[in-house]
């Protein structure tokens, strides 16, 4: 799809965006670090390579966009992203609060330090992904795939976990207080200094019985 | 877990590092969900070509009370039903427990069995069982003991495989015998005589249907019971346990087949892997990956692969007027994961990845790029997969047992020499790529993902129709 001219003059670093119908278009590439998307449109669009870090994207729709780019900072706070392509993207230190991530892809995504308090992530492919230092706390997790996943020091604080793949992962340091482990798949796994107070454990290697 | 119920012993049993026994893990089901998928398990009996054993827990004589009259029909197709639960007012008095082929064991309510909730089927052309336990009210944990009757949650496994549920029986005739050394004793000697039986299994695909039919109807009655009844009901969470269930069923089914392959008892989760690390060389989008993994873990579904040979494409094509559009023959492992509409994607995939690039090969003879691109990667990882596997096995008693990069070597030389003819020509240049890659060090992650949660597989574009709506009906006739 062809951008019109006046649109991909306004794809500019720190440009503001607000509210823009960019659904469909294809943004590969684009440097829009410190851009303003409060409430934009960007339904499939396709953004892999582009940068968008610390841009404000609250609230933005983003569902279905390739968005293996670099977001860095960003605030993604009520963004839409459902079914959207995270793969290896870096979302180090992003803000994704009361965003909605239902099929949304993170496999090999860098989180490391992100705000993910409290966010549905059930039934999401977080495969190897860092996560390292994020904040999990009551985030639903439930059937979600966390395989070789990077979980140190990860606050996963009565985060629902139940039925989760977590074959492999790292969860040495994390805070699991009061999380829901039911039947979780423990194999592999590294839980050293792991905080359990209060998890349920049952259906899991940790289930002594 | 209680310590001494059966789920305990066979967990136990399996611990990691028992030889020959592989570990098991575990799901979490609903009430609502237990009802239909025993409901749907226990109705095959009644079309089961032999007599099973049959192994109920039903924690209070009550609750199988409500189900007596049905098992009076099960009772009339198997050899023995046994009944296990802490007797309830009219338990012994039923009619159905009554019959001289129906033995109730009363438990004792300290019993952990008594928590348990199990169904075994042990016959010599079916097997299936359910064996869960319902969680404590300490384990429901800060959300508290459910309202409505249908939410009350336990965990545990379901599965086809024989030899588990033999060993299962096994566990449950030694509780009975606690209870009732007679009944135990002619237990043994009824598992006894089915394990020596050896016959063809049924055919699973039936049951697997059937599985599916029952839970989709559980899906269509949530709606229903939400809205007459006056407990609050968590209608999302019970429907996504019924959907994850539904997937379970085909996942198993492929596992099955699997074991049973000595040779190449890895083909699903390792042509899930080959699959999706090519998809990710064509840089697909991660909604097409999803697909082909899921094709992949489920490609042993369709039968095709194996009989290929043996049939030939006149007999095997099937028409049933020129006039119309072309049609393709049923292919009875695919037809059974169309019984789920929201796997349609998935059940086109696997249907043609028997197809060749040139054009000769089947269920529908198509050419090039009108044969579906996952149906294309997927059927050239199957087939470099099964030659790198038997040339594994093939080599593995020889002096100098070929290693696994010389392996893929000649597995990849081999279609290289159908490159174009049936195989799409840029799709053997990937492979090429990958296993170059592969042979440098590159590692693929092969783990199979944890069957209970088979959710996170299915997304919105696994219904998709890949044809269009001209040749979906076709589909449809196909």
């Amino acid at each position: 799809m062809n951008l019109s001219t006046t649109i991909a003059a306004k794809l500019v670093p720190g440009a503001n965006l607000e509210d823009e119908d960019l659904s469909g278009q294809n943004l590969q590439g684009v440097n829009l670090a410190g851009a303003k998307l409060t409430g934009a449109n960007l339904n499939r669009a396709a953004l892999s390579g582009a940068s968008l870090e610390g841009a404000n994207l609250i609230g933005t729709q983003l569902e279905g966009a390739d968005l293996r780019a670099s977001l860095m900072g960003a605030n993604l706070m009520q963004a839409d992203l459902t079914e959207a392509d995270l793969r290896g993207a870096n979302l180090r230190g992003v803000n994704l609060m009361r965003s909605r991530l239902s099929k949304a892809t993170f496999a090999g995504a860098f989180l490391s330090g992100a705000n993910l308090m409290g966010v549905n992530l059930q039934g999401v492919d977080l495969r190897g992904a860092d996560l390292r230092g994020a904040n999990l706390s009551n985030a639903n997790l439930h059937g979600a795939n966390l395989q070789q996943a990077d979980l140190q020091g990860a606050l996963l604080n009565e985060a629902n976990l139940e039925e989760a793949d977590l074959q492999g992962a790292n969860l040495a340091g994390a805070n699991l207080a009061g999380a829901n482990l039911l039947c979780a798949e423990l194999e592999n796994a590294n839980f050293n200094g792991a905080n359990f107070a209060g998890a349920c454990v049952v259906g899991t290697v940790l289930d002594k019985g | 877990m209680l310590e001494g119920s059966i789920l305990y012993q066979l967990k136990t049993a399996h611990q990691p590092g028992q030889v020959g026994k592989r570990s098991l893990n575990f799901g979490v089901y609903y009430k609502n969900t237990l009802v239909a998928l025993c409901h749907a398990l226990e109705d095959c009996i009644l079309t089961a070509s032999s007599k099973p054993l049959v192994i109920a827990a039903f924690q209070r004589g009550k609750w199988y009370l409500q189900e007596a009259d049905r098992y009076a029909a099960l009772a009339e197709k198997s050899e023995h039903v046994v009944i296990m639960a802490a007797p309830d007012t009219g338990f012994a008095e039923h009619p159905t427990s009554q019959r001289a082929n129906v033995a109730l064991v009363n438990l004792e309510p300290s019993d952990p069995v008594a928590q348990e909730w199990h169904l075994m089927i042990l016959a010599p052309t079916y097997s299936a069982m359910v064996l869960c336990q319902e969680l404590s009210a300490e384990d429901y944990g800060k959300s508290g003991l459910p309202q409505h009757d249908l939410e009350r949650k336990f965990y545990g496994f379901w599965t086809f495989e024989t030899n588990l549920v033999q060993e299962t029986v096994e566990l449950a005739i030694a509780h009975i015998h606690r209870y009732n050394p007679s009944l135990a004793q002619a237990l043994t000697a009824q598992m006894q005589a089915i394990s020596a039986q050896t016959h063809e299994r049924d055919d699973l695909g039936a049951v697997v249907s059937r599985v599916v039919t029952y839970l989709q109807a559980g899906q269509a009655d949530l709606n229903q019971i939400g809205q007459s009844d006056r407990l609050p009901l968590h209608q999302d969470i019970l429907d996504s346990n019924l959907l994850s269930n539904e997937v379970q069923a085909f996942l198993r089914m492929a596992q099955l087949t699997d074991q049973a392959d000595a040779i190449n008892p890895h083909a699903a989760a390792e042509v899930a892997a080959l699959a999706e690390a090519m998809g990710q060389l064509l840089d697909l989008p991660s909604w097409q990956l999803n697909r082909l993994k899921l094709a992949g873990l489920l490609h042993r579904l369709a039968p095709l692969q194996r009989t290929e040979t043996v049939l030939s494409p006149v007999e095997f094509r099937y028409s049933e007027d020129a006039s119309t559009a072309p049609s393709c023959p049923l292919v009875p492992g695919a037809q059974v994961v169309r019984t789920m509409p929201r796997m349609r994607a998935i059940a086109t995939i696997i249907t043609h990845q028997t197809e060749h690039w040139d054009g000769s090969g089947q269920p529908a003879g198509l050419a090039g790029d009108d044969i579906p691109l996952e149906s294309r990667i997927l059927g050239l990882a199957t087939e470099f997969q099964q030659r790198v596997a038997s040339l594994q096995a093939e080599t593995r008693n020889q002096e100098e047992p070929l290693t696994t990069a010389e392996c893929m070597a000649k597995a990849l030389a081999e279609c290289q020499q159908e490159q174009s003819k049936r195989w799409d020509p840029k799709l053997v240049d990937t492979l090429s790529l990958l296993v170059c890659g592969l042979q440098q060090g590159l590692s693929l992650s092969v783990n199979l993902p944890k069957i209970s949660a088979g959710l996170w597989l299915i997304d919105s574009h696994c219904g998709d129709n890949l044809f269009g709506e001209v040749v979906e009906e076709f589909e449809v006739r196909g």
